[in-house]
């Protein structure tokens, strides 16, 4: 997301997620706030409610829960007009049942000199492959390579694949048509 | 994990800024509920390798670092203020 200031650039990446959020959940999206201002060239931490799972809004309340962490750049660019960009540098996503156990995680941490891998990558839930025979009980830490998600696909995959509802007053089909066109690829 | 609960205070997502005050006791926490360590403790075993990143709780820690002002460099934590 581009801006002509570093704040712009950040108010434009992250407003879209906020908004997206809200439509199938409640919870307080956390930004550091940095003392001295934006820094450009430095990681910049969000999280919905500091790590701790947020109640999706399903038929059943507290059927799933949703967490969300990432964290984000900004960099100056040699653009007359938009002179910073903000973009994504690593996440944690997670999906979990009513039990908080895992269904779904994302992840990518390029940043982490350790074994885990540095491409963007899903783990399916052991709550879910636990029947299955393959891989003897060890599908669940699998790395299964994705592209990069945004907070935009995560709300899309929740109301299209999970069923999970919008928002009062909201239209499901109006919202998906945004976060399409948001998201890009469909 | 404990069980979260759903914040009736909130009709939707709220944007909220931490400062490293704030960070730092959020990470804190979380490290003890979750790990049995302080957010120091946590800071310093996973910049030092010593902690795997998907082991429960480790990843979501990880990503607290930031509001506490610490980032892993070259094996340590920094503080991003000094």
């Amino acid at each position: 997301m581009l801006g002509r200031t570093p704040i712009e650039a950040y108010s434009s990446f992250v407003e879209p997620i906020q908004e997206a959020l809200n439509t199938i959940t409640v919870g307080r999206l956390l930004l550091a706030r940095e003392s001295g201002g934006i820094r450009v060239d430095s990681p910049l931490n969000l999280s919905l409610n500091g790590g701790m799972p947020a109640p999706l809004r399903s038929a059943a309340p507290g059927s799933m829960f949703v967490e969300v962490n990432l964290r984000v750049r900004i960099a100056a660019l040699d653009f007359e007009r938009f002179r910073y960009q903000c973009f994504q540098i690593g996440y944690w996503y997670r999906f979990f049942d009513t039990d908080l156990d895992e269904i779904v995680a994302f992840h990518w941490t390029p940043d982490v000199s350790s074994p885990e891998r540095h491409y963007p990558h899903l783990h399916v839930g052991h709550i879910v492959v636990r029947q299955s025979s393959a891989f003897q009980g060890r599908f669940h830490k699998l790395h299964i390579p994705t592209g990069r998600i945004s907070a935009m696909h995560l709300v899309r995959l929740a109301i299209e694949e999970f069923g999970v509802n919008v928002r009062p007053g909201m239209d499901r089909a109006a919202v998906l048509a945004d976060l399409n066109r948001t998201i890009g690829d469909a | 994990m404990t069980a979260p609960h759903a914040d009736t205070e909130l009709d939707g997502v709220v944007i909220e800024f931490v400062d490293e005050i704030e960070g730092a006791k959020m990470l804190d926490q979380r490290a003890r509920e979750w790990l049995n360590m302080s957010g120091e403790e946590f800071a310093r075993a996973f910049c030092a390798g010593e902690l795997d990143i998907e082991a429960p709780h480790v990843g979501t820690l990880y990503f607290l670092l930031g509001f506490a002002g610490i980032e892993c460099d070259a094996g340590s934590n920094t503080h991003r203020g000094i």
